[in-house]
């Protein structure tokens, strides 16, 4: 590296100081934009991946005008026989309405053996056997049920309009919050009394495959079985988290395309050509001898400058912005108008590919946009390029 | 070299160690540990729903398991009122 050009360069930096500062300021301003985005959807899909493996193979839904209704749980013993199906279970689960908060809470129903000997509730009890009147909630569930003075039970409002006390047995650990803040899990049969389900009646039938492999098998068999079923596989759930977000409306893509749009703006003003008075510089370096690669050299040195230095300024500021301050602003747009408030704390998530994109996406874009102009300047001659 | 010059590129090299070590406190304390990651697998095949609980709204909590006409179950007109339906939509009925 010439330090007398890299000199050279930071005084013809200083000499256009506030234009390349505006320059300097879109470009960190994308960087930060587009990686904060990127640092978000990163990790709540790797979030939503770790639990992937942990559902069920197969899920059974049924359809009734095109609207999610509640399935006959003796289809269950139907599918158990297809081979290599591993186990095959109807299972109750809804949203609960509370008016009170304006808002919903998931409820679902567990067999009473089912909730013994786990290791994610929060209270050091020994035995977490539920029975028909008590249930675990989620942070958020216990924060909006002290707000109405609900600290030891629930009285849930069932169907016919009576009403159903559960008492509030456990909490889950805080470390799932991402995952359990509006749960509630309860008895199976205290929930469908809450429902106002047959003893029959359930939601969906969650299926299991012993051979992995066949689940796709075991899926088309279910669907060729029952065509008026809807049935899930884990594979469809994958898809789902891989599109998180609706990338083709939404609010990120509207970030993305401005962001790129200033972008190309400021690399279509360096493009279509340089000010009378860089050209006059550019003509006296050359009528001084210098030779057509230090003028580059210069050039190439100011923008590396300026992108790298933008560059690196934008990650700072969005590694920060989204995991040391949790995104402030950004986050309201994820949670939503709900009352019940999750904590927007994310897993860091050190992804490579996303820091290459940014790079190419911003440095050598800008660095050819600025060698460009000065090249196509440079190889003229001095007294046509000073006339 | 000049003061200025020194000044620039301490500045520079200032900058790319703050990132470092940033990166390097973040992947330190901010990553998930065993634990928690356990935690959370325990937690997800004791329920066995997926998705994550930043969305109340019952068509965008679960929206692996929910269509495109599941709105219609709260809201016979299809109108997406909650703000997180900009960002999270509910499935294509494609499966």
């Amino acid at each position: 590296m010439n330090l007398q050009l890299l000199e050279y360069s930071l005084k013809s930096f200083r000499r256009a100081l506030f234009k390349n500062l505006f320059v300097f300021v879109i470009l960190t301003l994308m960087t930060w934009l587009l990686a904060s985005m990127f640092f978000i959807t990163n990790s709540m899909k790797y979030e939503l991946s770790l639990t992937l493996d942990a559902l069920p193979d197969i899920v059974v839904q049924k359809k009734r005008a095109g609207i999610h209704s509640t399935i006959d749980e003796n289809i269950s013993l139907e599918i158990l026989e297809i081979p290599g199906v591993k186990s095959a279970k109807g299972r109750v689960w809804g949203y609960y309405y509370f008016q009170r908060a304006e808002l919903y809470f998931t409820i679902m129903g567990v067999d009473e053996f089912e909730s013994q000997s786990r290791d994610i509730f929060v209270d050091v009890l020994e035995n977490h056997a539920l029975d028909a009147s008590s249930m675990i909630i989620g942070e958020g569930v216990a924060k909006t049920f002290k707000k109405s003075y609900y600290k030891e039970y629930f009285n849930f409002l069932k169907e016919d309009g009576s009403t159903k006390k559960m008492f509030i047995k456990g909490r889950f650990k805080s470390k799932t919050r991402l995952e359990s803040n509006d749960v509630i899990v309860m008895d199976k049969t205290a929930l469908r009394e809450i429902f106002g389900f047959d003893a029959n009646e359930a939601t969906d039938i969650a299926v299991n495959v012993t051979n992995k492999i066949e689940v796709p098998m075991v899926a088309l068999k279910i669907t060729q079985n029952y065509p008026n079923y809807t049935v899930i596989a884990k594979d469809d759930m994958r898809v789902s988290y891989e599109n998180i977000f609706n990338y083709k409306s939404g609010l990120f893509l509207g970030l993305f395309v401005v962001s790129i749009f200033t972008f190309l703006i400021i690399v279509y003003d360096r493009l279509t050509g340089m000010s009378s008075a860089q050209k006059r510089e550019i003509g006296i370096l050359k009528a001084l001898g210098w030779r057509v690669e230090d003028i580059i050299k210069v050039k190439l040195y100011e923008s590396l400058f300026v992108s790298i230095f933008a560059y690196m300024l934008g990650l700072f500021l969005a590694l920060a912005f989204v995991y040391i301050f949790n995104a402030p602003f950004i986050r309201e747009i994820f949670l939503g108008y709900t009352q019940m408030k999750n904590a927007f704390e994310l897993a860091f998530v050190f992804d490579f590919k996303t820091l290459s994109l940014l790079f190419f996406l911003s440095v050598p874009i800008y660095v050819l946009a600025t060698i460009v102009p000065s090249w196509r300047v440079a190889t003229l001659d001095a007294d046509e390029v000073m006339r | 070299m000049s003061k200025m010059l020194r000044f620039v590129l301490l500045g520079f090299f200032s900058l790319a160690i703050l990132l470092v070590g940033e990166f390097f406190y973040l992947s330190s304390f901010f990553s998930l540990d065993k634990q928690s990651l356990e935690q959370k697998r325990s937690f997800v095949s004791y329920v066995g729903l997926p998705d994550l609980a930043m969305a109340a709204t019952p068509y965008l909590r679960h929206r692996s398991l929910s269509g495109v006409f599941d709105v219609y179950s709260i809201d016979g007109a299809l109108r997406e009122y909650e703000k997180e339906s900009y960002l999270l939509s509910p499935l294509k009925e494609s499966r």
